[in-house]
């Protein structure tokens, strides 16, 4: 018995549900060549088994020759298919071998109705897995379908002229980008002649019109062979070369303008027509390409083309021609940002808030408010979150999570949260879940941002003279600065060292300090930003204790190896002293929805909180980042906290500015648009947080994100020229993207009708030389501050 | 979540040749009023323009915008595009695959050089040749264009049916419908050049984007912001947006809607063309669909609409804006019934809204519609928590038992709030929780 009537005996005796139709396809496969009709009669089911099959490799790539076992089949009589789209999909999943060129080549060689069905798979596009660019981008590079192609056209095997058009028929379907790419690639890798692209210029041609810029950029490339060839169809270009001129990649655009401007000089029956053309490159997000199109309607008088565009120019080309048109140059309107408001109810139920906290949504003073519920014993409603609450007990992925701790409040179980580190905040929930009598907390803020009112504290206290412990460090970093001269009032005979804390923090006399914690947290809220003598005395000398801590980050060779530096130096994190951080600090390693409310501890300094946060921004400010969860967050603290905004703060915005994701540069923009210009980060540090990072931040980013936050408002604007002004004379002259950054700078500078540069820029600028585009950048900021200051 | 098969049957493959130097566009028609309806045949302004946007609707109807996870590998199946005939215009309509991306265009009358012949509406074929044959359609001349074929033509070709199977999702028929009842509550929120859309998507980072953001208008175009401001409109998965992208420099002007109040919600963007609109619709988030907008639920739990819905349905015809005023005439009901009704309708897919009118359309979609009002399973058991006595009303706040657990719910100025789990992650940005809705339709039967 022959091995596949073997297998045939075999599949007849197979029970249905074991009749698995891409293993069925292994089986055949795995027989090898069989080239004489097999002598059993084969199962009735064999043939549908067989067509599922090929659905199922159209659908999923198998990875292996599977195909190969379809043609014999078909060969044999075993099974009758449609040679549809299904079955092309099928051929470009498993026809070859992910590891063996060979395969594939060899099947084509021996079977030509394979070679007349090959053709088929430039009209189909596919998806998921199964795509000839997808195929090949997990395949050795030898075992390729593109390489495929270029052996069997080298051998002549295929008909290198239909392959060519092929591609170019492929490129002009409704493809994905991604599958596209795959057959301009193909295409360019043959290395077509003069004569070829000439050839093909009616669908190059038609290639301009694509809805896929990197297919647009191909033919623009390919039709500059053309022309310089002599040969390009200069009324067929004319027609298509509008929608080049819009394509996103500013040299594609800039190429087809030129293109068009020498038609127009080759053919002024076409001039009008070409205007129309270069026109729409007005529109076009690159200055270069709106220079380029001004300079091409200026040499063919286009006026009414270029007056009716003046809006759509970026600054500089906008002064160029209001200055050709013999207009006054119209400076756009911009508004000033909004101020953030808080959107949480103020009146809502400890269960409204306890589902809102359990299911993510951790906004800080919700948890104060859930806590202050709790702590006066009201659970009223928590029932109908049990549930819900021991489903995020179960789950490990909230195991770091302060999700889990609600829930173990809410579950009234609070051993169950007591994973993870002992932070402060996690001591205060264990205040909480320890349900002593009810008391009401000290530390409740009375205001959106955080604060404290101190009267409001010493009442409290006075009504609770016997707080606990974390309770009172964490309203003693909350009271607000104003009002401490009454409260003290208030405070003069609360008893204890609670009282004695209470009164120092407000201004009042020092007393013995029995209980570190506590005073620490009144000596950082008495005088925030200074030493304090009578701790530093009392022997609470560290960074964060009796004295104030700066912060710096230390860089290594990547974004993932940056140190926290600390000084005074030996500062140890502690978890009753929030204000103490140090280098190995617990709070990274936690999960990002801890953010908001750590950041809401100390509403004096933002520094402790930006020094342990800062090392992941700046992880998702890399030029190859990681996914990060906390960015948002962290970045969205910039603008919410309310007290001071340090070095570890620009430095955090520094590289927010760079971010790779679209939401955390939107977030970064808007903290620059309105920290800078209120001062509560100047336009020095953040250029010096900018310089500290610039060897691990994209400058193209910057200056991306620095002319987002330029457009909220002229205020915004003239911050970003500044920041510009004091990190350009940092950078060398040769930093990668910097040619951006001169860009932005004499953009705005331009919008802003401000030509004059400081001495450090100017004498800076001077040192750009060469024929770089930064050079010529800097060359025109130096005219623009010359023609300011009437210089020649 | 399938719904079972969904079969197409067409007369034959939709076509695209040169008649006379010109492309001559043949529409093949399946279901609806007829088997294979005939709504126009005649010429249509801008050759290029109707290609290009009848191919971004092809390619909303063929695209999933988001992949779950764990479908990394999943086969797209895509549901043809519907046409909708009022007997004035031509409107053609795709619904992603993912259920968040609404794609409408109308051809307006002044491109059409005769009215449509008939009213209805079908889907029609949209075929990867049809489409090829599309992407190379160019030049500023009419374009013939055929939706369905006359009498006289079926019974004169060698037709051949042509009959294709696709599974359509429950969500993606319900979301069909849902789509318009919420654009029904949007506004225009700001208007912009295509200039301005065109840098502002080109402007976009290749990553896909991550939560919701704030589209707004600033100097020299648009930018996006982290929060809502007056004019702002929110965008999640802005990417989703390119699908307009070739069609950038064919507008004549951008019309951005949304609803007026902040948060994740759901946007419109409207391009006008030359003697057409289009009209991309996009879910507050890239992992849902349209479900709870537009206050749908709200009025869909108040059960008199639905008898006022039958009502107002009976009475309409295939007009190019459904008049409100008229209709209640027509039916005695007042005309905040009969708005109510007409949301009903959206959801049940048998009207669709247009900014342009600010009014409703009449349009059947041909993927049975009638079942649409059980896919609301909140809804579904709001009904069943009132019919089986869970609801206890009292005054400001209402008790609703649900198993062992006991849900508050209470009446505040920003709304109903309640204190289930859903509500809590989604607030009232995805309507009312079931439970909310129970209230809502106790109190109603308590009424005198």
């Amino acid at each position: 018995m022959t091995p596949v009537d073997r297998l045939l005996t075999e599949l007849r005796a197979l029970p249905a549900e074991d009749r698995h139709p891409v293993s069925l396809l292994r089986s055949f496969y795995e027989l090898g060549e069989v080239s004489e009709p097999p002598a059993v009669e084969p199962p009735e089911w064999l043939g549908r088994a067989v067509a599922e099959g090929v659905t199922r490799v159209a659908a999923g790539w198998p990875m292996n020759a599977l195909f190969g076992a379809v043609r014999m089949l078909e060969r044999l009589g075993l099974a009758k298919l449609d040679h549809d789209d299904t079955y092309v999909l099928a051929m470009v999943s498993c026809l070859g071998d992910r590891w063996d060129g060979a395969v594939r080549t060899e099947a084509l060689r021996r079977d030509p109705e394979l070679r007349e069905l090959v053709w088929r798979v430039f009209e189909v596009e596919g998806g998921g897995e199964v795509s000839l660019a997808n195929v090949d981008k997990f395949s050795e590079h030898d075992a390729t379908w593109a390489q495929t192609f270029q052996v069997l056209v080298a051998d002549g095997t295929l008909a290198r002229d239909r392959v060519l058009r092929s591609c170019l028929q492929a490129l002009g379907r409704d493809f994905s980008a991604y599958r596209a790419g795959w057959f301009a690639q193909l295409y360019r890798s043959l290395d077509p002649s003069t004569a070829e692209r000439v050839a093909h210029q009616p669908l190059l041609l038609h290639l301009l019109r694509s809805a896929v810029p990197t297919t647009v950029s191909f033919a623009v490339a390919q039709l500059a062979f053309v022309a310089k060839a002599g040969a390009l169809d200069d009324d067929g270009y004319t027609a298509e070369a509008a929608a080049a001129v819009v394509a996103p990649a500013k040299s594609t655009a800039v190429s087809a303008i030129s293109l068009a401007a020498a038609v127009a000089t080759r053919r002024p029956d076409l001039a009008p027509a070409v205007a129309e053309a270069v026109g729409a490159g007005l529109g076009h997000a690159h200055r270069d390409v709106q220079s380029r199109a001004l300079a091409v309607l200026r040499s063919s008088g286009a006026r009414d083309i270029v007056a009716a565009r003046l809006d759509e120019l970026e600054p500089s080309v906008h002064r160029t021609a209001s200055d050709w048109l013999g207009v006054p140059m119209a400076r756009p309107l911009a508004e000033d940002p909004e101020e953030p408001t808080p959107t949480v109810a103020a009146d809502a139920t400890v269960a409204e808030l306890g589902a809102r906290l359990l299911a993510g949504h951790l906004d800080a003073l919700d948890v104060e408010r859930f806590l202050a519920a709790l702590a006066v014993g009201d659970h009223a409603g928590l029932d109908a979150l049990r549930k819900q609450a021991a489903r995020v007990l179960a789950d490990t992925r909230w195991d770091r999570s302060l999700r889990r701790h609600i829930a173990a409040l809410i579950v009234g179980g609070p051993k169950r949260a007591s994973t993870g580190p002992g932070t402060f905040l996690a001591r205060r929930l264990g205040e909480v879940a320890a349900r002593r009598p009810a008391a009401p907390l000290l530390a409740t803020p009375t205001d959106s941002r955080g604060w404290l009112d101190p009267s409001v504290f010493a009442d409290r206290l006075a009504a609770n003279p016997e707080p606990r412990m974390f309770d009172l460090v964490a309203a003693l970093l909350r009271l607000a600065p104003d009002g401490h001269a009454e409260a003290l009032r208030s405070a003069g005979t609360l008893p204890g060292e609670p009282g004695a804390v209470a009164r120092y923090a407000l201004g009042g006399a020092p007393a013995e300090t029995t209980t570190a914690a506590w005073w620490v947290a009144a000596a950082r809220s008495r005088k925030p930003l200074t030493d304090d003598p009578h701790l530093v005395a009392a022997g609470l000398d560290r960074a964060g204790q009796g004295r104030a801590a700066e912060y710096r980050l230390r860089l290594g060779k990547t974004a993932y190896d940056s140190v926290l530096e600390v000084d005074p130096a030996g500062a140890r994190e502690r978890a009753d002293q929030p204000t103490v951080v140090g280098p190995s600090s617990v709070w990274p390693g936690l999960d990002a929805d801890w953010i908001p409310w750590h950041a809401a501890i100390w509403p004096h300094d933002a520094e402790p909180f930006f020094a342990v946060r800062a090392a992941e921004v700046l992880t998702a400010s890399s030029p190859h980042p990681d996914v990060t969860y906390g960015t948002s967050a962290i970045l969205d603290t910039l603008v919410t906290h309310p007290g001071r905004l340090g070095p570890m703060a620009a430095t955090t915005l520094a590289a927010g500015l760079s971010a790779a994701e679209v939401r955390h540069r939107v977030l970064a923009a808007e903290a620059c648009a309105r920290l800078v210009p209120a001062g509560r980060i100047t336009a020095e540090d953040l250029a010096g947080a900018m310089a500290h990072l610039a060897g691990h931040c994209t400058a193209t980013r910057w200056a991306a994100t620095l002319r987002d936050a330029a457009r909220t408002g002229p205020a915004a604007s003239a911050a970003v020229v500044e920041v510009l002004d004091h990190l350009l004379p940092r950078l060398a002259a040769n930093h990668p993207g910097l040619h951006a950054l001169l860009e932005t700078r004499h953009e705005e500078a331009v919008r802003l009708g401000r030509g004059a540069v400081g001495d450090p820029m100017l004498t800076w600028l001077r040192t750009v030389t060469g024929g770089s585009k930064a050079a010529r950048l800097a060359r025109l900021v130096l005219a623009e501050a010359a023609h300011g200051s009437g210089q020649p | 979540m399938n719904d079972g098969d969904y079969a197409y049957s067409y007369l034959r493959e939709s076509t695209i040749t040169a008649e006379s130097g010109r492309s001559s566009v043949r529409l093949a028609t399946s279901g609806g009023p007829a088997s294979h309806p005939y709504f126009f045949d005649g010429f249509v302004e801008r050759a290029d323009v109707v290609a290009t946007a009848l191919l971004a609707v092809a390619r909303v109807a063929r695209t999933r915008f988001y992949t779950p996870p764990g479908m990394l590998a999943a086969v797209l199946r895509a549901a043809d595009p519907v046409v909708t005939s009022d007997g004035h215009l031509l409107r053609f309509e795709g619904f992603s695959a993912c259920c968040g991306v609404h794609c409408r265009l109308d051809l307006l009358p002044d491109g059409l050089d005769r009215p449509p012949a008939d009213t209805g509406t079908t889907n029609v074929d949209f075929n990867p040749p049809m489409r090829d044959a599309l992407a190379r359609v160019g030049g500023a001349d009419p374009v013939h264009l055929a939706v369905g074929t006359d009498e006289v033509r079926v019974t004169t070709l060698d037709t051949s049916v042509v009959e294709r199977r696709v599974p359509l999702p429950e969500r993606w028929v319900k979301g069909f419908g849902d789509v318009q009842a919420a654009t029904a509550a949007m506004s225009v929120r700001f208007e912009t050049s295509a200039v301005a859309l065109r840098r502002f998507l080109q402007a976009l980072p290749p990553t896909p984007q991550r939560g919701v953001l704030y589209a707004v208008p600033a100097a020299g175009g648009l930018r996006l912001a982290s929060r809502p401001s007056t004019g702002a409109v929110p965008i999640s998965a802005v990417e989703r947006l390119r699908v307009l992208d070739p069609l950038l420099r064919h507008a004549q002007a951008v019309h951005v809607y949304a609803k007026d109040s902040g948060g994740e919600a759901a946007s419109a963007w409207q391009i006008d063309l030359a003697q057409a609109r289009i009209t991309v619709t996009v879910s507050p988030a890239a992992s849902r669909g349209f479900s709870g907008e537009g206050g749908l639920l709200e009025d869909l739990a108040d059960g008199d609409a639905t008898t006022d819905a039958d009502l107002v349905s009976a009475r309409m015809a295939y007009d190019p804006a459904i008049d409100v005023p008229a209709l209640a005439r027509d039916t005695g009901l007042a005309e905040h019934r009969v708005r109510r009704a007409l949301t009903h309708l959206a959801a049940a897919g048998r009207v669709g809204f247009d900014f342009e009118t600010g009014s409703y359309f009449h349009r059947e979609l041909p993927y049975r519609p009638e079942t649409t009002n059980a896919r609301h399973p909140r809804l579904r058991d709001a009904g069943a928590l009132v019919a089986g006595g869970h609801v206890v009303l009292a005054p400001g706040e209402a008790v609703v038992r649900s198993g062992p657990t006991t849900y508050v719910v209470r009446s505040t100025p920003d709304g109903d709030r309640c204190t289930c789990a859903w509500f809590g992650a989604h607030g009232t940005s995805r309507g009312p929780c079931k439970h909310a809705l129970a209230v809502r339709i106790a109190r109603q039967k308590a009424r005198p």
